[in-house]
């Protein structure tokens, strides 16, 4: 490869990086605005226990403080108009209860998983913080 | 909750100097549309409950921790605004966050229940006006600046604001169940959603259960203002009812599951 190549080699290959890698990655300091979409009739009592700490105290200012914000939504939500709320494609494929991260910015859904039947404050808050929430 | 002051237990409403009577005891029909809370989510057994309970006492998870603010009926028989609007909140700060709740006005739903002042209410009716037409946010400073109408929290004789109907449907109930067992309420608890009861003469919002003796309590926010234990973060506004009290309130009780998300408060982009 000729010297003149591998700065342009080596920016094409920084490009390709920064093109195919998801936003809100860890280091990315964008505000999110996280969902967590359930059926609120499945909802069990350790579920419901997470979302109580999730939304108060200390996890709740720790969001804060990055301007992100986290919601519990019922799939079935809607708004006062009567919209469903979480359009079911942002979590096609995925068991309920998911958490979906999208950018405050634009509103573009980011990342999504399900978070499984069993799940804890920790895990949720590791997810949040791995996605810069 | 070891160390509860006892005059706060198993309260006798209508001997305390605050009460006026809100609670008129009689139910219409259980609507159809409104399914009873073991066909529509999950029931716990005894023991299953049990363990939940203890898990929540050593926690920072029960719903307490989502009440926003005690409110305060004064000498109104509005308790049944109170508590439904109590639950309503509980389940906003469940839903956006604790910081994101707003306080809503229980006077701008105990006024369409209710005949007056004094009348007290029924407590289906309240969830039938929640799913309805929904409620008005309280007219605290906060709230005048974000909210076309807003509504004081006492005051049966001020009107609603003309078009008040614009700005409730941003807050109406979406779904909940009736819990007419002991079974049902302690579920609809452990699973995060805030059970509206009324005994005697009297309603309130239960928030968490736990075992007090061997034998099952239940803590409720009360709207009472400064009355009663502290919990949460409140230094007041709580007390507990047993066992006895409890199958009481169980006659006949509504649990929130939820309600509507609106664009405002889900900050959608």
């Amino acid at each position: 490869m000729r010297p003149i190549t591998k700065p342009l080699a080596a920016l094409a290959l920084l490009a390709l990086i920064v093109q195919f890698r998801p936003d809100g990655i860890q280091g990315s300091t964008d505000a999110k605005h996280i969902v967590i979409v359930e059926e609120s009739s499945e909802r069990n009592a350790t579920q419901a226990a997470v979302y109580v700490q999730l939304q108060q105290g200390t996890e709740a200012e720790r969001r804060k403080a990055k301007g992100c914000v986290l919601e519990v939504i019922d799939r079935d939500d809607t708004d006062e108009g009567g919209n469903v709320v979480i359009p079911p494609a942002d979590y096609e494929g995925l068991g309920l209860p998911a958490i979906l991260f999208y950018s405050k910015k634009n509103g573009k859904l980011l990342y999504k998983q399900s978070l499984g039947k069993e799940f804890t404050v920790e895990s949720v808050s590791k997810l949040c913080k791995g996605h810069g929430a | 909750m070891n160390n509860i002051d006892q005059q706060f237990v198993d309260v006798d409403f209508t001997k305390d100097p605050n009460y006026v009577c809100g609670y008129t005891g009689k139910q219409s029909e259980l609507a159809a549309k409104l399914c009873r809370y073991e066909d529509a989510a999950k029931v716990y057994t005894d023991a299953e409950a049990r363990e939940i309970a203890d898990n929540l006492a050593k926690t920072s998870a029960g719903m307490e921790w989502l009440v926003a603010a005690i409110k305060n009926q004064k000498q109104e028989g509005s308790c049944v605004g109170n508590g439904s609007t109590q639950a309503f909140e509980i389940v906003q700060g469940l839903k956006f966050g604790k910081d994101r709740i707003v306080q809503i006005s229980a006077m701008s739903l105990y006024k369409r229940i209710g005949n007056s002042a004094q009348s007290g209410a029924v407590v289906s009716d309240a969830w039938d006006e929640l799913e309805a037409k929904g409620v008005l946010p309280l007219d605290n400073e906060e709230n005048k600046k974000r909210f076309k109408h807003t509504h004081p929290a006492t005051g049966f004789s001020k009107p609603l604001p003309n078009g008040w109907e614009e700005t409730a449907r941003l807050f109406k109930g979406l779904e909940a169940s009736v819990c007419d067992t002991m079974p049902e309420l302690l579920s609809a608890l452990c699973n995060g959603h805030p059970v509206v009861v009324g005994r005697e003469g009297h309603c309130i919002c239960y928030v968490r259960p736990f075992v007090k003796d061997g034998r099952w309590a239940m803590l409720y926010a009360n709207s009472w203002g400064d009355w009663g234990i502290g919990a949460g973060d409140h230094k007041a506004g709580f007390g507990v009812d047993t066992e006895t009290q409890i199958k009481k309130s169980s006659d006949w009780a509504f649990a929130i599951r939820s309600i509507t998300a609106p664009d405002f408060q889900t900050e959608r982009t």
